[in-house]
């Protein structure tokens, strides 16, 4: 990745900031003063030493006010800053966090088929590394730089040349902050890569732990993540290493200022041009008394000082950048359904559902549909037979609006006939009118009425119970009884049931079922075959298994379209 | 300064490692004092006009910058070497702790929070173990030296910097006990939101089709919003502290300095000393600096130290919560063992009667009175749904479990580990050819000989997967890229079913041989496990009823007893 493209990418998270302008800018003021402080401080000191071993002074009172006060306001402005800015990362976080939401809210499923559940693994991890860049980069880097000039100007004003020796100085310090920035991105990104690969494999390991038990195979995964671990180790150490180089010649620039200034300072007292011992110190003629010496020092040091804060941060930056590009391709996931600009209302009365001359491709793929069309009349249960990959998964998501079609549309059609594309409807009445069983039987952690009243208003108990004993699920599972993670307690037909129930909530006009009896033993098929035919609405159904599509009242066919690779199954 | 016990002791098993990283960082330390001498040095020779000085001094600067460069990339590597080991030691023993028979039946093991544990767990101890252990020996290496030298310049400078130290290290430690506290808590909700938010990134398909996006946006965003009030408040407690060291260090720093104006002042000395105590006092507070500055980085990482204690990773080597997966291991590494067993040869019948089984804690029993014979020369098929104690049946075989009842004999005689072939529903492929994956479970040293390619050939033949691997660019020498992810679900499951075969086992379990494949496929792999039935016992676990015509034995198992059913 090239630094501009990693500028690119650092820049696309700038937006996020836009609306802590205000915590931006009290960050920025908060963190100068107490730069400020600080280099006030040493500089102070440093002069009043100064004075006190060259003419024997000691400060006077405002001296010591002085010093006493920055102390105090220096430990205040300092965890005011790191406060403020700390505060401001988090909510940016979080505001990152539900921008992902959204964006995969409009673009998931995606036409690609991708594994979205890894990638947005990887981006939620991403954005918790970014609060280094959100709590410590733009105001400080603006901080530095004001403290930068103050230092800059006050040391020019004493001694021209001490301002040139810290200017050049600082210039270095600050070009430092690109040396070797390839090679950080890179070794951040391998340490990334290395980081999800053990991951993955250990997940593997634990997933197929009877097989590993059975075979011995334990000593054998043991080693193998052992020697991924020496292996990132080796990476963790290189990308420290350029790290560490990059600040060693960081501190070898500021030590060359250190000497410089002390040199000019040196010269300008007099007291290496009179060759010898000859000139007395700050004799006639000298530029700067040797009484400020050690606070011109303390002065560069401030200086460059705040070049060096600014520059590490610079250098921080650079593993972080792969990071920042993942969360914003995942930010900007296109959208795979467009918003109405003006919504309409779903018909009323009983709905039929309409496919006219619909195309669809996945991303990258033939097409899988080819002006399709297919027409469902109000009431009608219809099956959707055909071989794998053959489109009826993409038929039913089309239905339930997943994606739009590529050309044509699908319609639900009200009682006079006429249609109206889903792609028109407003999402909230649309998802109140059509209801969709699918493959996976996705239920959400949280407890079995929680799960069912998932995107419909509240019900009475008695109703839901009503609707569990329905789908025969009574027996076994109660309201209050908590599915844990994605209902892993349940079996592939209890899922199922479940997701049939939570359909059947929300008393939909039409009913989209995804190939729910695939999987499922004969007994649970056949009770959910015997819910949905007592139905009393629109069913589109797609299956491959006859006893399923032998209780459709129709039952259309798609076929498969020539020579297309067979496709897994479609969520 | 905060110890953690856990991470000390672990660090303390690589004494060399840990000698050589805090011995290297005294040392960088000491090119700063040497340096802060030297610039003392010269600021002095400026103000005696001393040319020569000056330039020597100069010079002597430059020297010490050049070894600190050199000094401080050796320490920053055998830092990472500490730190490396540390995490090899910890994921090595935590891996082991976690491949055991236990855990097939824990119920509050999940694999999300267990690999959070074995990776950013264990990744996030090396901030602590290669930075702030190394940065603690700093400070009780470094500091009492600097102090000692600022005591025989200045006794009051060196009270005024010793003072501050004691404050900077021991004042945080006041609440360093409820921000543990707080950081813990913090951490749960953290993982809990976390969790949640990927959930509903994952079920996004039905959120959407629920119409439930609006509303599962409003939950996350409450929860999100209560998670970073949460933060806030364990960062503020954290920033504290910073505060308290910050003051320390330059109260320290200016209290030393009126020291060295007293001093001036007085004209008890050369002007040398006077910088040199300014200078040494602001040296005597970089270990502390460093300490706060790694207690920063590390902090995070440090929240996940009890939860890496309850999987292990800190148990002694030598009384791991493993002693069955160990004897497990040796005995599955030595197949055949004695003379007379059955491997590689035939068994005839696996009985298993009036078995039962009742996980602890449990209400009922799992499986009760089950009686069941499977024979040589037909495939045995179970069916039921995944509640109805499969698992627990496939476990009981292995010996993962022990029953309560009843026994399983094969051809009289009570089952061994090593009878038992077993293929997993994701089945884990290792980095390396396919021919090493497939001679796994038959080591070089086990009876008979390794595998050669006719025995692979046969075995991947029979498994169905050998035309395609023969098409591969380098046959079997083709690397399984890793995580297996250049193959497809059904590719990997036929590789484990061939390994199955080449381990020679009298008796194969099959877990949803098919529940990655499509029909066609389904029905190869279907007629290859009845191939396989001819020579050798086959229980196969499906749902899928097109998996089980042809099977001469469908047993429907519900409620821990096992039915006959009609294919």
């Amino acid at each position: 990745m090239s630094t501009l493209s990693a500028l690119r990418a650092l820049r696309g998270l700038l937006p996020a900031l836009r609306p802590e302008w205000r915590g931006m800018l009290w960050s920025y003021l908060v963190g100068t003063a107490s730069a400020l402080a600080l280099a006030a401080l040493t500089v102070l000191t440093a002069w009043a030493v100064g004075r006190a071993v060259v003419e024997g002074e000691p400060p006077g009172p405002a001296w010591w006010t002085a010093v006493i006060g920055l102390v105090v306001l220096r430990t205040v402005l300092t965890w005011q800053e790191m406060d403020v800015s700390h505060a401001l990362a988090y909510r940016v976080l979080a505001r990152l966090r539900m921008a992902l939401f959204d964006a995969y809210a409009r673009s998931v499923p995606g036409r690609r088929r991708e594994h979205s559940g890894r990638a947005a693994t990887v981006a939620m991890g991403d954005i918790e590394k970014l609060e280094f860049f959100y709590a410590h980069t733009v105001a400080q880097l603006g901080a530095s730089a004001t403290v930068f000039l103050a230092a800059l100007a006050t040391a020019t004003a004493l001694l021209p040349e001490a301002g040139a020796v810290m200017l050049v100085g600082s210039a270095a310090v600050a070009a430092s902050a690109f040396a070797w920035a390839r090679t950080a991105r890179r070794l951040g990104e391998e340490e990334q890569r290395e980081r999800s690969a053990l991951s993955a494999r250990m997940v593997d390991a634990l997933g197929a732990l009877r097989e590993v038990l059975a075979y011995g195979l334990a000593p054998r995964i043991v080693d193998e993540t052992d020697a991924a671990t020496a292996g990132a180790v080796v990476t963790t150490r290189r990308r420290e290493l350029v790290e560490q180089l990059v600040t060693a010649l960081r501190e070898l620039i500021v030590t060359a200022v250190v000497i410089g200034v002390i040199a000019v300072s040196a010269s300008a007292a007099g007291v290496l041009s009179g060759a010898g011992a000859a000139a007395p110190p700050g004799g006639a003629g000298a530029a700067l008394s040797p009484a400020l010496l050690p606070a011109l020092v303390a002065l560069a040091v401030a200086g460059v000082a705040a070049t060096t804060e600014a520059a590490t941060t610079l250098t921080r930056l650079h593993p972080l950048v792969a990071g920042a590009d993942r969360v914003a391709a995942g930010i900007n996931r296109p959208p795979v359904v467009s918003e109405p600009t003006a919504a309409r209302e779903v018909p009323r009365g009983p709905l039929g559902l309409r496919f006219r001359q619909v195309d669809f491709a996945y991303d990258g793929r033939e097409p899988v549909l080819a002006s399709w069309s297919a027409e469902l009349a109000p009431g009608e249960h219809v099956g959707l037979a055909g071989p794998s990959g053959a489109g009826k998964s993409t038929a039913v998501a089309l239905a339930a609006r997943l994606w739009d079609p590529a050309a044509g549309a699908v319609e639900l059609v009200g009682a006079d006939g006429r249609g109206v594309a889903l792609s028109d409807l407003d999402d909230a009445g649309l998802r109140g009118a059509v209801a969709l069983v699918d493959q996976d039987a996705t239920l959400f952690h949280g407890t079995v009425r929680e799960n069912l009243l998932r995107g419909s208003g509240p019900r009475p108990d008695a109703e839901l119970a009503a609707l569990l004993e329905r789908v025969g699920a009574d027996g076994w599972i109660g309201l209050d009884d908590d599915l844990g993670e994605s209902g892993v307690r349940l079996s592939g037909g209890q899922r199922a049931r479940l997701c049939l129930a939570r359909a059947l909530v929300r008393e939909p006009r039409v009913l989209l079922v995804d190939e729910v009896t695939a999987s499922l033993d004969p007994a649970t098929e056949r009770a959910i075959s015997d819910v949905i035919a007592d139905y009393d609405g629109t069913v589109l159904i797609a299956s491959h298994r006859a006893q399923t599509l032998a209780r459709c009242d129709r039952v259309i066919g798609i076929a498969a379209p020539a020579d297309r690779d067979r496709q897994p199954g479609l969520l | 300064m905060m110890i953690v016990r856990e991470l000390w002791r672990e660090a303390a098993r690589f004494p060399a490692a840990l000698a050589w990283s805090t011995g290297l960082l005294a040392l960088v330390f000491l090119t700063h004092a040497a340096q802060a001498v030297a610039i003392a040095w010269s600021m002095s020779a400026v103000l005696r006009g001393r040319p020569e000085d000056v330039l020597a001094a100069l010079a002597l600067i430059v020297g010490i910058a050049l070894a600190r460069t050199a000094l401080s990339l050796v320490q920053t590597s055998a830092a990472a070497g500490l730190g490396g080991r540390v995490r090899q030691a910890l994921r090595r023993r935590a891996m082991r702790a976690a491949l055991v028979p236990e855990r097939l039946h824990d119920t509050a093991a999940r694999d999300g929070s267990m690999r959070a544990a074995l990776g950013d767990g264990i990744d996030g101890t090396d901030a602590y173990v290669s930075k702030y252990i190394p940065a603690i020996a700093q400070v009780f290496l470094a500091c009492p030296v600097i102090v000692a030298a600022l005591l025989v310049l200045s006794p009051a400078a060196g009270l005024c910097v010793a003072a501050g130290i004691v404050l900077a290290l021991l004042g945080p430690m006041a609440w360093k006990r409820m921000m543990a506290r707080r950081g813990l808590d913090h951490w749960d909700s953290y993982e809990a939101l976390s969790s949640d938010i990927l959930e509903s990134l994952r079920g996004m398909a039905a959120l959407r089709a629920l119409g439930d996006v609006p509303g599962t946006r409003r939950r996350l965003h409450t929860r999100s919003e209560a998670l970073r009030r949460a933060t806030e408040r364990v960062m503020r407690v954290s920033l504290a502290e910073t505060a308290v060291i910050d003051f320390a260090v330059q109260a320290g720093v200016v209290a030393a300095a009126a020291a060295a104006l007293g001093h001036a002042a007085a004209g008890q000395g050369p002007a040398i000393e006077v910088y040199l105590i300014l200078l040494l006092s602001s040296e005597a507070f970089r270990p502390i600096r460093d300490l706060s500055r790694h207690w920063h980085a590390g902090f995070l990482g440090l929240t996940a130290i009890p939860g890496l204690a309850r999987i292990g990773a800190f148990a002694p080597d030598g009384g791991l919560p493993e002693s069955g997966a160990r004897e497990r291991a040796a005995a599955s590494r030595t197949p055949g063992g004695p003379a007379d067993g059955p491997t590689g040869g035939r068994a005839e019948e696996l009985r298993v009667s009036g078995l039962g089984f009742r996980y602890p804690g449990a209400r009922d029993d799992v499986l009760h009175d089950l009686t069941l014979t499977a024979r040589r020369g037909s495939l045995t098929a179970i069916t039921g749904e995944s509640g109805a104690g499969k698992s627990t049946l496939f476990d009981l075989v292995l010996g993962f479990l022990t029953p309560a009842a009843g026994g399983i004999t094969l051809d009289g005689r009570p089952v061994r580990p090593d009878d038992v072939a077993v293929v997993s529903q994701r089945p884990v492929l290792f980095a390396g050819s396919i021919r090493d994956n497939l001679a796994l479970t038959r080591p070089g040293d086990g009876p008979g000989r390794d595998p050669d390619d006719a025995d692979l050939a046969d075995a991947c033949r029979s498994a169905g997967i050998l035309d395609e691997i023969r098409r591969l660019p380098h046959g079997f020498d083709t690397e399984v890229t890793e995580a297996g992810t250049n193959l497809s679900g059904g590719q990997r499951q036929r590789l484990a079913l061939a390994r199955a075969l080449l381990a020679r086992r009298p008796v194969l379990l099959v877990d949803e041989p098919t529940s990655a494949l499509d029909a066609a496929r389904a029905e190869e792999v279907v007629d290859t496990l009845h191939r396989v039935a001819r020579d050798r016992i086959v229980i196969m676990v499906s749902h899928r009823p097109e998996t089980l015509t042809g099977a001469a034995d469908v047993l429907r198992l519900e409620a821990g007893h096992l039915e006959r059913s009609a294919p």
